[in-house]
């Protein structure tokens, strides 16, 4: 991973600004601790007011049916599967950046995991809701589990939907711990810096007990480790599988076996993309320069240039097979993706995922805030694209002509999506209030005072 | 309560009849209620209080109340019926002058499906779409319940009262002041009756006419040898025929007959060969499409190709006087190539080999005069054409009755004269389906008093003073004698559902002073006195069959005059050509949602009309599909939507009848365009039209967007001698060979179902469509629906064009769910919602769907219909229900149309994906039944619906395990194969390849 | 306060590099029954205090290997034997596509056992403890870093051990009362 390091010689410093310990927990736990600024209430009036709007279009979607979607016969997934795909890519940098990282011992990475494990684990909960509710009878989608039943009957195991099940779950709760466990030492700092009572309780339930005695940090590094070793596998078969919903079926566009690596490329691609747009927006807010330096961002758009490459690789390569196969179907499918009915699709998609991104060659536009908030959010928007572009249009156009049909959809769909933005984003509010948006002992560890040979003390 | 004493503590109170525990058993148990009411015997009451223990769990437990619902017991059983158990009963139906012969299976004294009889000639046991969807209407909430006498609901004996005062007037002047005018009727009963009102008032006028029919044809040949009688050609015995604007495999209600005829001869395989079809027509009809070579004409170069094909005949036979009087004197004008002619007539006079011609109904005079001429040099008269007396043409002996157009004429001359004074009207529609310069409308409001007998409140009825309820066809006596003569009993299958009245009951009326309608079964019976009806064996003989007699062709008359001339046309502006509509005929279908929702054969378009032009006459006037244009002829102008159709003739529009009904019943009215206004009295067509576009669009809902097969090879073709060259041509050689990773499954026990599809013999005649419909309770889903792609047919007709736009050919494939063996879409359904039997079958679960439509996505020829929005209840007839908790469903399909539903299929609900099942209800109650008999199911004796009414018997459904089934057999047949087969699917619905017949000496020009 | 019984003695350090000193001494000097606190993990503490290594990575495997199996017994019994329906025609047993499911099945118990291992080896939650009435002691989670030596630990005295600590650069040292 060279890529982190500028110059071999000389390593950028994690955090600036000669912090002591104790002033990384005040200057973490300030915003938690600080009334909530304006910003904060009148953004998060924003979002619950986003949510409302999502659990209308819900419960639209479950009194009226399916219907109130523009799906039709050859289109029966639309913005629901792309919605669902969408968030869970956005999900796999926290995890990715948490789990992987660590591993590969990168330390700069303390700074903006919390950040990014939070991000992970919201955006999973707005998949679950679109892989909840795109079913036709939401009432039964508990069938979805191997459960005993009064039918006598059970799962199909050799679905992808089935596999995505269980994918999804497991990503859920496995991030939902590790963020969980990284916070338990935070939330003891929290709760030994409480004034309030009630701060105190509830920080110290969630605390457990914490008291950072060696013995619980020789576990805790160990589950830690391990939990980390567990989400690298994980994380990267998450997007596998949510691919092989696509890459198992035989439809011309879908059956594709370059799909998994290209889907966690591209999930990389776009969680990174909304980190940068998050941390941008939160360092700005929250004074956290200190932590969340340039370096950090420089690296990450580094991430995303190579990402973003790997991707713009992958589509040049589906058309090359899709015509090498000498498969008529498939040839069709490409072709008729770039330049069929929904070109104006595949073409925002190329710009967006390949075209902009290349930018970051530039040293300048990789350090400039502006630069890379706009072309971060132009990937996110690309990468939904992307999924639109390989759910729709090969849909739209399969194996018998007679079936041909366009889909668009219907205010209901377009709202929802918006509205699932509004979950999101009522989430991470309430986080980043109150809870430390960075893991204060992880960069306390990575301090050169927490060295302890740093005063060159002696010791057999 | 605990459950231990809330038995104990009911039957006690029972016991003792306390009443106040009465509502508590009414929510808990209804129909053990019900039988409560009648006196219990102990093990009745036992079992009910087991019943409602069981019950008052569930009802504990949550928030489930049953719906109120009773048990109708039958007090008398009606002979042989078994509860669960549905029974055939033959009847017929007449649409027009034609008669189908029927079989209606009935559930309980519910009809619910209409089939074909095979005893009937014209039925074979096939039955069209119209017949098939009649039991919908039979059902329809929008029909007439009640006798109005202007608007206000009224009683049949005031109506009577009014009848006998109306009479008394009538026969001072002996009926002078009198007109009847009714729809085609094809019932000896009506006629006899008619003729016997005729003599009654020898001066009372008595019209009979439709707005299409065989009324043109019958008259130019009655003009032409003083016989009225009506061609019936044997299809299967012609080898070579040339349709001149007859669509007899399409619109015409002949057309069962005669697809089953000609289809027999489209097999390469038969005996005496392939027959040859050319057709001269104006817009693409479903006829164009089995066509070996089709050339479109707009009408006025339809009449001059006939005239120069009459020359080049003549030219090479020989002419006999008549025709050769006539042809000699007309101009020539060489509309096809003289190549394409002189090679047609060589092909029609080529020895040891039958030729014939047919008009079709709505051509000229003149057109019919020549094709009869033609075809008697052609020796086609009498050999392969048949002749009958025409069966509405024998009463009308005298010249008070008249048929057709010019009867309409005179009855309005008549009216608006100011000399009728009482007008009765036996149903039909005249005043929205007559020409627009007869002026009906205006002439009727001229008569102070008038009634119409009518199924629906329509145009006509809103201009009427009496109003009264007719009778379907499934609920009243009658009896219908067939263009062939054939006569069958019309018997009802239940009881009228409103004050309603038969044809033959209202005609009796007319002639009787009684207080009550005549029974309609005593007016049938006396019309069979003598013919053995006295004889109860005979009688029920012939209501068993549903057949009397058959009838026999009459000596073919001799022309002895030729009083025709060409239809005169202005040289400026477009020719207009009307047609009736596939779905809904001339209108009287237009109340029924299963033909509205059923798309037209050529352009899918569903619920809606259009004006069919070419690609080049639209390019011409500047406008593309879905403009709205004004349409102006002879003063008159409608508005109406352009679609553009590949393979119209240049300079003509091609309009279709039956929409634009401004007074109809929910489902069918403000539907479309009403194009009647621009038709002219005595003309076929209408010349010198103009067109303005309007600068709207309309949006039409078509249920196929994409006509190109895209060079993929799915409905396979190939002329009879490439066949001869490469017999295996239907059969690729594969990249890679067909065989899975894994040990496939053998499928080798037990009955193994499958189903094979002759491609040649396919009209594409939808009559299969709408057999499925109304099998499996497939809901209709409505026009917005449809424009989304949602339509719910389990099998769809694939139509592709093939070749240029200006002259494609078509190609018709049925696609029904192809029952892979290897289904792609059972392995990715999460929950087993769809999986396979062992025979073979793709099952679908519906209780166990949970919608994740993944299966559709997977399926790589997309027959998966998934029930969007609960189909059913947003039927535009579906009433509210009564809600039984929060989450129930608001409404739901109104009362008398559940009566139709199947009750073998379940209803599926909203969120459940569904699709053809081979009819698998049928196959579980063949198995039944074999089962019950310990013996082997038989080959035939499980049809699938869309196989038993095939009428080109192109659908063969069967055991394919068992070497001797018909099933079996066409799958070894060479032209077999199996649609997408490079996918491994290993279909269970397989396709017999299409074989056409050119004349080489057209291949070779082309 | 005085009437409660003294379980043990916290000194408090400077520094990590203090504090891990300390424990080196407190380990060669014979203590067993000690324990260090820190904000962070400091490197080398386990050797320092002589304590041996984490048994956790045992319990995840053990978890993983239940999560792998479970879930293949689970898909065969399902697929074979309880709902033994034919689907696509393939095999009622088709293990290639069970393999996606085991995977995430034996991830999610051995996170299971990850964590809820690690929560019980350390025994927690533990909502009190007598160090945190300790107002000295609330800076552990924030820059400070402090020895605790129990009173049972048979080197332990009152005195002795206090001096020591004392001796070893503790700032601060003070009793723990239960």
């Amino acid at each position: 991973m060279s890529v982190m390091v500028d110059d071999p010689s000389v390593r950028t410093p994690l955090v600036l600004g000669g912090h002591t310990f104790a002033s990384v927990s005040d200057a973490v736990c300030a915003p938690v601790e600080q009334k909530a600024p304006k910003w904060w209430v009148a953004s998060f009036a924003v979002a619950l007011s986003l949510l409302a709007l999502l659990l209308a279009m819900l419960s639209k979607l479950v009194w009226t049916g399916v219907g109130v979607w523009g799906l039709n016969n050859p289109v029966m997934w639309g913005w629901d599967l792309v919605g669902f795909v969408f968030w869970v890519g956005i999900g796999h940098a926290g995890t990715l950046i948490s789990a992987i990282l660590f591993l590969f011992r990168q330390k700069w990475r303390t700074s903006i995991n919390r950040f990014a494990e939070a991000m992970t684990i919201f955006a999973v909960m707005c998949a679950g809701i679109y892989i909840a509710f795109h079913v036709g009878r939401v009432w039964v989608a508990y069938y979805l589990f191997p459960i005993p039943n009064s039918m006598a009957m059970w799962v199909n195991f050799r679905s992808p939907l089935m596999w995505d099940v269980f994918a999804v779950s497991t990503y859920f709760t496995i991030s939902l711990l590790f963020w969980y466990v990284g916070l338990i030492p935070d939330l003891a700092t929290l709760r030994d810096r409480a004034v309030t009572k009630t701060r105190k309780i509830w920080y110290g339930i969630f605390a457990m007990g914490w008291r950072g005695a060696n013995r619980h940090w020789q576990h805790y590094e160990r589950a830690y480790l391990i939990l980390a070793a567990l989400s690298t596998p994980l994380v990267l078969s998450v997007h596998s599988i949510v691919s092989f919903d696509f890459a198992v079926s035989q439809l011309p566009g879908w059956h594709t076996t370059i799909f998994p690596p290209y889907f966690v490329a591209g999930a990389i691609f776009s969680g990174f993309a909304m980190v940068v747009t998050l941390m941008i927006i939160a360092r700005k807010l929250f004074k956290l320069e200190s932590f969340m330096t340039m370096h950090h961002l420089e690296t990450m758009n580094k991430i995303i240039l190579a990402t973003g490459t790997m991707v713009g690789y992958a589509y040049a390569m589906e058309f090359f097979i899709a015509w090498y196969s000498g498969n008529p179907y498939e040839s069709f499918a490409f072709v008729n993706r770039a330049f069929g009915p929904y070109a104006w699709a595949y073409w925002t998609m190329i710009s967006c995922n390949v075209i902009f991104p290349q930018l970051f060659w530039f040293k300048k536009i990789r350090r400039s805030i502006p630069a890379m908030f706009v072309i971060s959010i132009i990937v996110n928007i690309g990468m939904w694209f992307e999924r639109f572009v390989i759910t729709a249009t090969s849909l739209h156009r399969d194996f018998l002509p007679s079936s041909w049909f366009y889909y668009s959809p219907t205010w209901v769909e377009v709202c929802q999506f918006i509205g699932s933005f509004g979950l999101f984003l009522t989430f991470f509010l309430l986080f980043l209030k109150y809870l430390p948006m960075i893991a204060i002992s992880e960069v306390k560890a990575i301090m050169p005072e927490a060295d302890p040979h740093h005063h060159g003390g002696d010791h057999v | 309560m605990s459950s231990i004493d809330q038995p104990t503590w009911r039957s006690i109170e029972e016991k003792e009849g306390d009443v106040s525990v009465q509502p508590f058993v009414d929510r808990e148990f209804q129909d053990g209620a019900s039988v409560l009411d009648e006196g219990v015997s102990r093990r009745t009451f036992l079992k009910m209080m087991g019943a409602s223990l069981a019950l008052a769990g569930v009802s504990g437990c949550g928030m489930v109340r049953r719906p109120k619902q009773f048990i109708h017991p039958y007090a008398v059983a009606p002979e042989g019926v078994v509860p669960g158990e549905s029974i055939h009963y033959a009847t017929a139906m007449a649409i027009g002058h034609h008669v189908t012969g029927l079989l209606i299976e009935s559930h309980e004294g519910r009809p619910t499906k209409v089939e074909g009889n095979p005893l009937h000639p014209h039925s074979g046991g096939a039955a069209g779409v119209w017949h098939q969807a009649s039991v919908l209407g039979l059902y329809d909430p929008d029909r007439l319940q009640k006798p109005t006498f202007k608007k206000e609901v009224s009683t049949q004996a005031l109506y009577l009262d009014w009848l006998s005062s109306r009479l008394t007037d009538a026969a001072g002047d002996e009926g002078a002041s009198m007109l009847v005018v009714s729809e085609a009727l094809a019932s000896p009963t009506s006629h006899r009756l008619l003729a016997e009102f005729q003599s009654a008032f020898p001066k009372a006028m008595v019209v009979m006419a439709d707005p299409f029919g065989a009324d043109r044809q019958v008259g130019a040949l009655r003009a032409m040898t003083g016989s009225s009688v009506v061609p019936m050609p044997r299809y299967e015995s012609i080898d070579c025929l040339v349709s001149v604007g007859a669509d007899f495999l399409g619109v015409s209600p002949d057309a069962l007959r005669a697809t089953r005829a000609f289809a027999l001869r489209r097999q390469p395989e038969h005996v005496r060969g392939m027959n040859r079809l050319y057709v001269l027509e104006s817009h693409y009809s479903l006829t164009g499409t089995k066509a070996d070579h089709r050339f479109r004409l707009k009408p006025s170069d339809l009449e001059r190709a006939l005239v120069q094909l009459a020359r080049e005949l003549l030219a090479r036979a020989g002419g006999s006087g008549l025709l050769q009087s006539v042809v000699g004197s007309l101009p020539v004008k060489k509309v096809l190539p003289q190549a394409v002619v002189s090679a047609m007539a060589s092909d029609l006079l080529s020895p040891n080999r039958t030729s014939a011609l047919v008009a079709g109904d709505e051509q000229s005079p003149f057109v019919h005069g020549l094709v009869y001429a033609i075809n008697g040099l052609l020796g086609a008269n009498g050999n392969t054409i048949d002749y009958y007396r025409f069966p509405s043409a024998e009463f009308a002996t005298s010249d008070a009755i008249r048929l057709g157009e010019s009867g309409l004429k005179a009855a309005v001359a008549a009216m608006a004269s100011g000399v009728i004074k009482t007008a009765v009207l036996l149903g039909g529609n005249p005043v929205y389906a007559t020409p627009g310069d007869m002026g009906f409308a205006q002439a009727l409001s001229k008569v102070p008093h008038t009634v119409h007998l009518t199924h629906y409140h329509n145009e006509t009825s809103a201009a009427c003073g009496w109003v009264l309820p007719r009778s379907h066809y499934l609920e009243s006596w009658g009896d219908a004698k067939a263009l062939d003569n054939t006569v069958s009993i019309v018997q009802p299958l239940i009881e009228p559902m409103g004050l309603s009245v038969s044809d033959v009951s209202f005609l009796a009326s007319l002639l009787s002073d009684a207080t009550a309608f005549p029974s309609d079964l005593d007016a049938v019976k006396a019309t069979f006195q003598g013919s053995g009806s006295a004889k109860d064996t005979v009688w029920r003989q012939w209501l068993r069959d549903g057949v009397v007699s058959k009838g026999t062709p009459t000596d073919v008359p001799v022309p002895t005059t030729f009083p025709f001339t060409p239809t005169p046309v202005s040289r400026s502006g477009l020719e207009v050509v009307f047609y009736p509509d596939y779905k809904v005929l001339d209108g009287r279908f237009s109340n029924n949602g299963w033909l509205q929702e059923l798309p037209d054969p050529i352009s899918k378009l569903t619920w809606d009309n259009a004006a069919y032009i070419s690609s080049f006459t639209a390019r011409t006037l500047g406008v593309k599909t879905g403009d709205m244009m004004a349409l102006s002829a002879g003063g008159r102008h409608v508005d109406t939507v352009v679609m553009v159709q590949p393979g119209a003739a240049d300079g003509c529009i091609a309009l279709v009848g039956g929409y634009g009904r401004t007074v109809d019943g929910r489902v069918g009215q403000g539907r479309g365009f009403n194009v009647y206004p621009l038709r002219q009295t005595g003309r076929s067509f209408v010349s010198g039209a103009t067109v303005s576009p309007l600068g709207r669009t309309y949006v039409l809902a078509t249920t196929q967007q994409h006509g190109s097969m895209e060079e993929r090879d799915l409905a396979k073709q190939v002329t009879v001698t490439e066949w001869d060259e490469n017999p295996h041509f239907a059969h690729k050689k594969h990249a890679f060979p067909l065989t899975s990773s894994w040990k496939e499954l053998a499928y080798d026990e037990g009955n193994q179902w499958g189903l094979a599809i002759d491609l040649s013999k396919c009209t594409g005649c939808n009559a299969c469509l709408i057999a499925c419909q109304s099998e499996n309770n497939i809901p209709i889903v409505g026009k917005d629906q449809v424009a989304n792609g949602r339509e719910m047919h389990w099998i769809r007709l694939d139509r592709y064009f093939v070749g240029s736009v200006d002259e494609p050919e078509v190609r018709h494939q049925p696609m029904t769910c192809l029952q892979c063996e290897n289904a792609p879409c059972e392995q990715v359904c999460p929950v087993s919602a769809t999986v396979h039997s062992k025979e073979g079958l793709n099952d679908m679960v519906y209780n166990r769907c949970i919608g994740t439509k993944y299966c559709s996505n997977n399926c790589p020829v997309k027959v998966r219909r998934f029930n969007f929005l609960d189909y059913h209840q947003r039927n535009p007839q579906s009433v509210a229900k009564r809600r039984q908790h929060l989450f129930d469903y608001m409404r739901e399909p109104d009362p008398s149309v559940q009566k139709q539903f199947n009750p073998e299929v379940t209803v599926r609900m909203r969120g459940v994906m569904e699709k053809c099942t081979y009819c698998v209800q049928r196959i579980s109650k063949g198995r039944i039944r074999a089962k019950n008999e310990s013996r082997a199911l038989l080959d035939g004796e499980i049809k699938s619906a869309c196989m038993q009414t095939c009428p080109a018997d192109a659908i063969v459904f069967g055991d394919i395990r068992d070497p001797k089934s018909r099933v079996a057999h066409m799958k070894s047949n060479r032209r077999n194969y199996a649609i997408l087969e490079e996918l491994h699917l290993k279909a269970r619905t397989t396709y017999l390849a299409s074989i056409s017949n050119p004349n080489p000496q057209l291949v070779k020009e082309s | 306060m005085t009437s409660q019984r003294v379980i043990g003695l916290l000194g408090s350090f400077p520094s990590p590099a203090a504090v891990l000193k300390a424990a080196e001494s407190l380990r060669d000097a014979g203590y067993q029954r000690f324990e260090v606190y820190s904000p962070f993990p400091i490197h080398g503490m386990d050797r320092a205090m002589g304590i041996k290594d984490s048994p956790l990575g045992w319990i995840v495997v053990t978890c993983g290997l239940i999560g792998l199996s479970g879930a293949l017994l689970l898909q065969w019994w399902v697929s074979v034997e309880a709902y033994a329906i034919v689907t696509s025609g393939k095999p009622l047993f088709s293990f290639q596509a069970f393999v996606p499911i085991c995977f995430e099945l034996m991830v999610l118990l051995s996170g299971f056992g990850a964590v809820f291992g690690m929560f019980s080896l350390n025994k927690l939650p533990q909502l009190y403890h007598p160090l945190f009435r300790k107002q000295s002691f609330l800076r552990a989670t924030s820059d400070g870093f402090f020895v605790s030596v129990d009173a049972d630990d048979p080197r332990y005295s009152q005195v002795e051990t206090a001096d020591f600590l004392t001796s070893i650069g503790s700032v601060t040292v003070e009793t723990i009362e239960e």
